[in-house]
């Protein structure tokens, strides 16, 4: 199975990718697809550019970078800085890979928003900018003298860039892109695209305005994830609830690979309503990736319902800390948690998303 | 491992004491390994608990039964919880004692998952706090590693060391001890003079006065570590510094017959007891207590002897000969003298000891302090008077870092300490120092510390942060040897003044402070932060040290960052980053400090020295709550705003220059002179400014100077381990930062 999604995965990048303007497009491979995935991925790759439109980018990108710039921003595809240099936490307290977006030119950063809308959809880019517009609120209220007296900085600027692997359409390659409550991991491995670990964090976990725009980034996530949990009555919560208090996530940051057992409700045991609820959630984070390979992800956990539990801790409003909502599948990992403010008086959210075998684009 | 450190680092994180949690606040576990038990403490921060179990709970049953401890057979080990109390602030704790049912402690598992069972994001740090057969303290307790919902547990390596390992380090401990302190060591010598010139039986004397001191301090050493005797440090300290002053007035004119003894025996206590708090911080118990004791008295006892055995001869030969009557009057003029400033500065008269770099200098440098006594005697002895008085005081100048180099005394000419040189020559010291610390050190150590010029380490790799938050390179100083300590300490003191000497110092110790108030405690008050100590700062050299080239020394840690650079007769001292927690005085080792108390006061003071009128117009709109061209912010100056100081009254302007000459003060004095002048003079062009509030008690009052060249920053922020507020400061250059371009 693995070994036969290789190479149909490269055939259609090649078809895709590189060689799309000199060989003939060819179905080659592609028609004797063994299971509904593999061949979405290669009808995916096929005609998906966004293993192709990502190595452009992001060669565009690093094509703009001095020299010495370029050399940070570059490591091994297996460099073991991937797993340890990102967290949830300012970048004062654990230092990230790569460059760091304050330091780039205009003309640098133009095209590091080119190569994130690239590998992001629309609403992912977006979530990503409001993420920063909410560490500017922060540093903002830290400087205006309302946060605490902290030694911390914040900013929209403090966040980082780095490629582990050389970008190619054939070779599996990552951008990892993150700061403080951010960590992108997006991982091509020709038309193979994965989205994991993906930590998404904001604090204030309500609206706030900056240079007069209104952001609320996580407000589809935490809006799903908590009206899902909020539509089971009450013998589905019995048997939902975890027995363990959480304020923040469990399998976060240096925590790879370390799921606990599953717990909670089978998900293909909820009506037909909630389980519309679940694909909201599935598609607030899943949907923050490219559409194209967004929606046959989001297929590939629909199709394991059964074996996916949904289960929670605390309350189910999402306003108090403790409040915790997680589904648990054969692959799908998501969970967010509430807790008290760092800078701010109210809560905030601390959240990831998570996929047991491809976090990082193993096994890709 | 890697994960561990990151977890640790995350630990630590809970930088900001006063934020809620971020990232939560973790558990501590703390055991204390001896050969028939093992006890403990575990900590558990209340705002979990109360999160966890609103309802409350027994807490003492409930961590009982969830820690579980096997042995190497297999075999339960029984354990004991006792009754919760609140020693720390949101904290509390837990006695612990887990008993082997063979009486004899092996290695063990130990199954933990107090609160993480029912918080499933809780963690807890286990520590060996002390493991006497390791040679492990209270002062460096070991990491075993982090309990988190999938780690419950793990193992401890309690059989390895040895009784002779934990042994021998208590008794280098000891030699340690009384080797590093001045005020130990003059007592004794003191003492040595009379009793060594004496006409009479001086052999015996000798005997008697050294028996007696050990006689005495070991009395006290006993009894104060044992908990029996406790006087605060600040009246033992303050005690000791007499006792020297009372040697050296016996010393000039005897006060009783054969005083020196009565005054060995009777003082020798007031010793003791000093030792004794040092003892105490191990956190030693029972028989390892004991046995501490006496491995630490030993390594008094044998350090005693050895510098009996320098200077005795010397002294011998010295009473014999014309120059008797000068060493009497003169090595007890200078003991009065070194004694008298200490006890003003034990006693909180004078804020500072002006004579601290040559009582420092002599302890590091105890050999080349016997060889130029070992070559005065000579002198004395075989020189005719009125040569030996040239001869002498050459070799006195030389001992005393004079630029006169006179070719027979060599063993005297490497005690040279560094002195201004006048500006337009190249100060010799800082290269020759330099490169003897270089030389000392081993290939791995030198490639470490040694870096180009354009090395990045340069910029990026200082802070104000603990040096657990951001990595520092180079060599780090408790990784030294004896040897290359004494080293590079020569090489701080050749770039430094004696008060940047003492700077230095006093900035290592608050960090001491700081672990001893529990900053070391993973679980501490905000999760404190897992390394503070005077050992945890490092030295970088970057180009190579030449009287020509250009090169830069950078020494620093948590709170300081110190680069010194030399280009031919250029000698630049920025950035300079001094920051101190506690804000102000603080007491560790029964000594006084209080670091930042000159800079502070001096720029607080200029401030308040504003007219109302001046005041309004000096004060910038936005808050600062640290300095704002920190580390890693290299020439990233605002626009200048405040008030001009050449407007400023003549009082206030001597307060800046006041303020001015204690951070650049630092340096060396001739090149500081200098460039003061070269600040002073800029006044016109220079601008004072101020936030939040001009009372450095308060968070976020801030101060700064702003000229063309001069960038003097303080602000106040929270504390992070204590309660209270601490200081972050910063001297720049606009124009030299690390040497200019």
């Amino acid at each position: 199975m693995k070994r036969l999604l290789v190479p149909l995965a490269l055939a259609g990048t090649i078809a895709a990718g590189v060689a799309e303007e000199f060989l003939p497009a060819s179905p080659a491979g592609a028609g004797n697809a063994a299971t509904a995935e593999s061949a979405s991925v290669a009808r995916a790759a096929k005609k998906n550019s966004v293993t192709a439109k990502a190595v452009t980018a992001a060669n565009a990108f690093k094509a703009s970078l001095s020299t010495s710039q370029r050399a940070s921003v570059q490591y091994a595809f297996n460099d073991a800085k991937k797993q340890a240099g990102w967290s949830n936490l300012p970048t004062g307290l654990v230092a990230r890979n790569g460059v760091k977006i304050s330091d780039l030119s205009a003309a640098q950063l133009a095209k590091l928003r080119t190569l994130l809308k690239t590998i992001l959809s629309t609403k992912g880019y977006a979530d990503e900018e409001a993420t920063r517009e909410a560490d500017q609120y922060l540093s903002d209220a830290q400087s205006s003298g309302q946060g605490g007296a902290q030694n911390l900085q914040y900013g929209r600027g403090l966040y980082y860039v780095a490629f582990f692997g050389t970008p190619s359409t054939k070779k599996k390659w990552t951008v990892q892109f993150g700061g403080h409550h951010l960590a992108i991991h997006m991982t091509f491995s020709g038309a193979t695209v994965s989205n994991t670990p993906y930590f998404v964090g904001v604090e204030p976990s309500t609206a706030f305005t900056e240079n007069g725009k209104t952001y609320q980034p996580m407000k589809d996530e935490a809006g799903a994830m908590f009206a899902l949990i909020q539509s089971l009555d009450s013998s589905q919560l019995a048997q939902a609830k975890l027995s363990e208090s959480y304020n923040d996530v469990l399998v976060g940051p240096q925590k790879d690979g370390e799921f606990p057992t599953k717990h909670g409700i089978t998900v293909s045991s909820l009506t037909a309503a909630q389980q519309k609820l679940v694909l909201a959630a599935l598609r607030a984070y899943v949907g923050d990736m490219p559409s194209s390979v967004a929606k046959q992800r989001i297929k590939l956990y629909q199709s394991q319902y059964k074996q996916t539990k949904l289960s929670y801790s605390g309350t189910t409003s999402g306003t108090k800390q403790g409040d915790y909502v997680r589904l648990h599948g054969p692959r799908l990992w998501i969970e967010i948690a509430v807790q008290n403010g760092i800078v701010l008086s109210g809560v905030h959210f601390h959240s990831i998303e998570r996929d047991i075998k491809t976090d990082y684009g193993a096994g890709t | 491992m890697k994960r561990l450190v990151v977890l640790l680092l995350i630990a630590t994180a809970a930088l900001p004491a006063a934020a809620s949690a971020h990232p939560m606040p973790t558990s501590a576990v703390k055991l204390d390994i001896e050969s028939h038990a093992v006890s403990g403490e575990v900590q558990i921060p209340k705002t979990q608990l109360d999160f966890a179990y609103p309802g409350g709970l027994d807490l003492r049953a409930y961590t009982r039964r969830h820690i579980h401890v096997t042995g190497t057979d297999g075999k339960a080990w029984p354990v004991t919880v006792g009754t919760a109390y609140t020693n720390r602030r949101n904290y509390v704790s837990l006695p612990l004692t887990l008993t082997p049912p063979e009486g004899k402690v092996t290695d063990f598992s130990l199954k933990y998952d107090v609160l993480i069972e029912r918080l499933a994001t809780h963690r807890a740090i286990a520590t060996v706090r002390t493991q006497w057969k390791k040679g492990t303290n209270a002062s460096e307790p070991e990491t075993l590693g982090v309990y988190d919902w999938d780690h419950a547990t793990l193992r401890v390596d309690a059989d390895g060391g040895s009784w002779l390992q934990g042994f021998t380090s208590t008794v280098a401990l000891g030699v340690e001890h009384i080797r590093t302190g001045a005020d130990h060591l003059l007592f004794l010598l003191m003492l040595l003079i009379p009793a060594a010139l004496a006409t009479r039986r001086r052999v015996v004397r000798v005997v008697h006065v050294v028996t007696a001191f050990a006689i005495g301090h070991s009395i006290t050493l006993a009894l104060g570590a044992l908990g029996v005797v406790h006087l605060p440090g600040r009246l033992v300290e303050s005690l000791i510094a007499l006792s020297i002053f009372v040697s050296a007035v016996h010393v000039v004119r005897p006060l009783v017959r054969r005083g020196e003894v009565v005054i060995a025996g009777g003082f020798g206590l007031v010793h003791g007891l000093a030792f004794a708090t040092l003892l105490g911080d191990m956190g030693l118990h029972g028989s390892s207590l004991v046995a501490s004791l006496f491995g630490f008295n030993l390594g008094i006892e044998l350090t005693q002897l050895m510098v009996v055995g320098l200077m005795l001869p010397s002294l011998f030969v010295l009473s014999r000969t014309a120059l008797y009557p000068a060493i009497r009057y003169g090595g007890g003029a200078f003991g009065m003298l070194l004694s008298g400033a200490w006890l003003l500065q034990r006693t909180g008269l004078i804020a500072s000891d002006p004579f601290a770099a040559i009582s420092t200098g002599a302890t590091e440098h105890p050999l080349a302090v016997a060889a130029v006594l070992a070559a005065v005697a000579a002198v004395a002895r075989y020189v005719p008077l009125r040569r030996a008085a040239v001869a002498l005081s050459l070799v006195v100048l030389a001992g005393c870092g004079g630029d006169s180099e006179p070719a027979s005394t060599t063993a005297a000419t490497s005690t040279a300490t560094a002195t201004a040189t006048s500006p337009g020559k190249a100060d010799a010291a800082p290269v020759a120092a330099a490169r003897a610390f270089l030389a000392s050190l081993s290939d791995d150590q030198r490639s470490a510390v040694a870096h180009d010029l354009g090395d990045d380490a340069l910029q990026q790799g200082w802070s104000n942060l603990p040096t657990s938050l951001v990595q520092r390179s180079g060599a780090k100083i408790e990784d030294l040897s004896g040897e290359q300590k004494a080293k590079l300490n020569a090489l701080l003191r050749s770039v430094l003044s004696a008060k940047g000497y003492s700077q230095e110092e006093s900035i290592r110790k608050a960090d001491s402070y700081l672990a001893e108030q529990g900053g070391n405690d993973m679980g501490g008050p905000g999760g404190g932060g897992l390394s503070y100590g005077e050992g945890l700062y490092y030295v970088d050299i970057y180009g190579t040290p030449s009287s020509d080239g250009k090169w830069i020394v950078q020494f620093g840690g948590h709170h300081l960052a110190i680069h010194m650079t030399f280009d031919g007769s250029t000698v630049s001292n920025t950035p300079y980053f001094i920051g101190a927690e506690p804000q102000g005085e603080f007491e560790l080792d029964g000594r006084t400090y209080n670091p930042m108390k000159e800079k502070a006061d001096a720029l607080y003071g200029a401030i308040q020295s504003l007219t109302d009128d001046q005041l309004a117009r000096a004060k910038l709109s936005q808050s600062f709550n640290d300095v704002l061209v920190g580390p890693q912010q290299d020439g990233n100056f605002p626009a200048k705003e405040g008030v001009t100081v050449s407007s400023l009254s003549e009082g206030a302007q001597a307060k800046v220059t006041k303020a001015v000459e204690a951070y650049v003060g630092d340096m060396p004095e001739a090149q500081a002179k200098a460039r003061v002048a070269a600040y002073v003079k800029q006044y016109p062009q220079t601008k004072i400014a101020w936030s939040g509030s001009t009372d450095p008690d308060t968070t976020g009052a801030y101060v700064r100077l702003h000229g063309p060249r001069l960038w003097l920053e303080i602000c106040v922020q929270n504390g992070v381990v204590l309660q209270g507020v601490h200081y972050h400061s910063i001297e720049r250059d606009v124009q030299s930062d690390y040497g200019g371009a």
